[in-house]
């Protein structure tokens, strides 16, 4: 015998709802437009994986506690559908769900869906915007790896739009060069980290960062754009660039000196700024900058009388710290060297 | 303890408790009486509070009439009488606000809720009416149970839910059974169409 939810209380509704696991909450959402009113209060994590011949989107609750995550994959082979799924303007998309459980957890309940598409990036953005009006959606990451320069321009550029409150771009491999780029960190906030492990490559060699408004910034394994200036890092909040073993990149003394000079006379909230170069001409760094003490290794900044920032060479890489983070920080965490960055990095990303 | 020992006792079947705690006499809407012990009752926040503003002595529990509660049947009053004497003296668990809510439902609890849907649904609305957080969680968990690997389809089937297009077909309705006037215009101006009138004043 049925139950006749709606008829229920509101309250029992809601905590009827918050124990219910996210595959189930989804399911519930797409019975009707209602459903979706009700289950706009439940909070939910979801990340785009992109690949060259494949989508997946995860989504998991948000909590911090691990959870099992579901799974919607977009394809356009053709394929026997026997289902189907909505999410944008009442269009059914024809699907196959399969439920899957995972005895370790203790309820553990997950849901593949495979979902035919032929436009995908409409798909995506549907996708999207099905989740921001269903949900309280927090889109914790974004993975690109495809090599398809039109999929990862579109996405980054629909990452801009408001509700979707992306937290972590992760750009996986090449082919950023393309001057498709150049204004791709405009009004960028979600924090971005891009990487290259395997080779030498031209990233981001067109990219302006003027507008970047990124906490946190890492560029492995790219080329910067050569007319770019550090102080167009200015508005973030902390920056990691590193270069290929391969490349003999190095940042010329008169930029860090043009960069030390900014800082200092600006409200800048970066407090990080490292950069795996050849060490640099302490002489051209700090040429005009006024008060510079020397200490040991280390250059201390000082802002209208006060120790302001750090700056010094270590583990190949020129770094650029504020007195503050420097105080409040590990040491060891603080000046990872451009492997560790590297390897921590890729961890972070798996 | 069973479902069948827990000491909801109703007046006409059993013997007066021996025990000295105070017992109240409560009636369902079907003039069903249960006695609860002041320990049970603290489960319920509404109960709670309706015996302490009322400030019985034992000799009142006796002498007056007993405290109806006319949203409720006898049948889920028992059920509800049941887990609170099961249950008395342990913690009101308190909503701290997180998500997701992890509830395990005890074995008695599941042999008190292996019922209908139609009593679990009466339960959870007088689990809702008389604030028992923890009956309430349990008896809402075995409903958000329901939904474990259902397609969407299958969802609707089990918690009776409407499409958007029943959704809309019945505020429809409800709308034309608020304003009857406004069908008839509606239906006139339909057939003036039909007839090819240019305007329907």
């Amino acid at each position: 015998m049925p139950i006749r939810l709606y008829r229920i209380p509101f309250l029992a509704i809601k905590i009827i709802l918050n124990q219910m696991e996210p595959c189930e909450i989804f399911m519930f959402s797409q019975t009707s437009s209602k459903a979706r009113r009700l289950t706009k209060f439940y909070k939910m994590s979801l990340a785009l994986i992109l690949k060259g011949d494949s989508d997946h989107f995860m989504f998991t609750r948000t909590s911090k506690k691990p959870t099992l995550a579901n799974s919607i994959y977009l394809s356009d082979s053709p394929r026997q559908y026997s289902k189907s799924v909505v999410f944008d303007q009442n269009k059914k998309v024809p699907c196959d769900i399969e439920f899957k459980n995972n005895p370790d957890w203790r309820r553990g309940d997950f849901v593949d869906i495979h979902a035919n598409c032929l436009n995908r990036m409409d798909m995506r953005k549907s996708v999207f915007k099905y989740f921001v009006d269903s949900f309280t959606v927090r889109v914790t990451s974004l993975f690109l790896s495809s090599n398809n320069i039109g999929d990862r321009y579109q996405i980054l550029e629909y990452t801009k739009r408001s509700g979707l409150n992306f937290q972590k771009i992760n750009w996986c491999g090449t082919c950023a060069d393309d001057p498709f780029f150049a204004d791709v960190f405009d009004g960028l906030t979600a924090n971005f980290f891009a990487f290259r492990l395997t080779r030498k490559t031209d990233m981001f060699c067109h990219t302006r960062f003027q507008n970047a408004r990124v906490n946190k910034l890492f560029l492995i394994g790219g080329q910067l754009n050569p007319t770019a200036n550090l102080t167009d890092f200015l508005n973030c909040g902390s920056v990691h660039i590193s270069y290929h073993y391969e490349s003999v990149g190095k940042i010329p003394d008169e930029k860090l000196n043009a960069f030390i000079k900014s800082w200092l006379t600006s409200n800048s909230p970066l407090t990080l700024l490292q950069i795996e170069m050849r060490a640099p001409n302490w002489k051209q760094v700090i040429k005009q900058v006024e008060g510079v003490q020397k200490d040991g290794r280390v250059y201390k900044l000082f802002k209208d009388g006060v120790e302001a920032a750090h700056i010094l060479y270590r583990d190949k890489c020129f770094f650029f710290v504020e007195k503050k983070l420097r105080d409040s920080s590990d040491e060891s965490d603080l000046f990872l060297g451009c492997v560790q960055t590297k390897c921590s990095l890729a961890e972070q990303l798996r | 303890m069973s479902v069948e020992n827990a000491p909801v006792v109703d007046v006409d079947e059993a013997a007066i408790p021996v025990e000295k705690k105070m017992y109240y006499r409560f009636e369902s809407n079907d003039k069903k009486e249960f006695r609860v012990s002041e320990l049970a009752i603290q489960q319920s926040e509404t109960l709670n509070r309706l015996v302490e503003a009322m400030g019985y002595t034992s000799e009142d529990v006796e002498n007056k009439p007993a405290i109806a509660i006319e949203n409720i049947d006898g049948k889920t009053l028992k059920l509800v009488f049941q887990w609170c004497e099961h249950h008395k003296g342990e913690a009101i668990p308190v909503d701290d606000g997180s998500v997701p809510k992890i509830v395990e439902i005890p074995e008695f609890d599941a042999k008190l809720m292996d019922i209908d849907n139609g009593l679990l649904f009466k339960l959870i609305w007088a689990a809702d009416y008389l604030n028992i957080v923890q009956l309430l969680n349990v008896s809402c968990k075995k409903v958000a149970n329901m939904a474990q690997g259902k397609t969407p389809a299958q969802l609707r089937r089990v918690y009776l839910l409407p499409s958007d297009e029943e959704d809309e077909a019945a505020k429809r309705a409800a709308q034309e059974a608020q304003d009857p006037r406004a069908r008839e215009v509606e239906e006139e101006f339909e057939e003036r169409k039909r007839q090819g009138g240019n305007s329907f004043f």
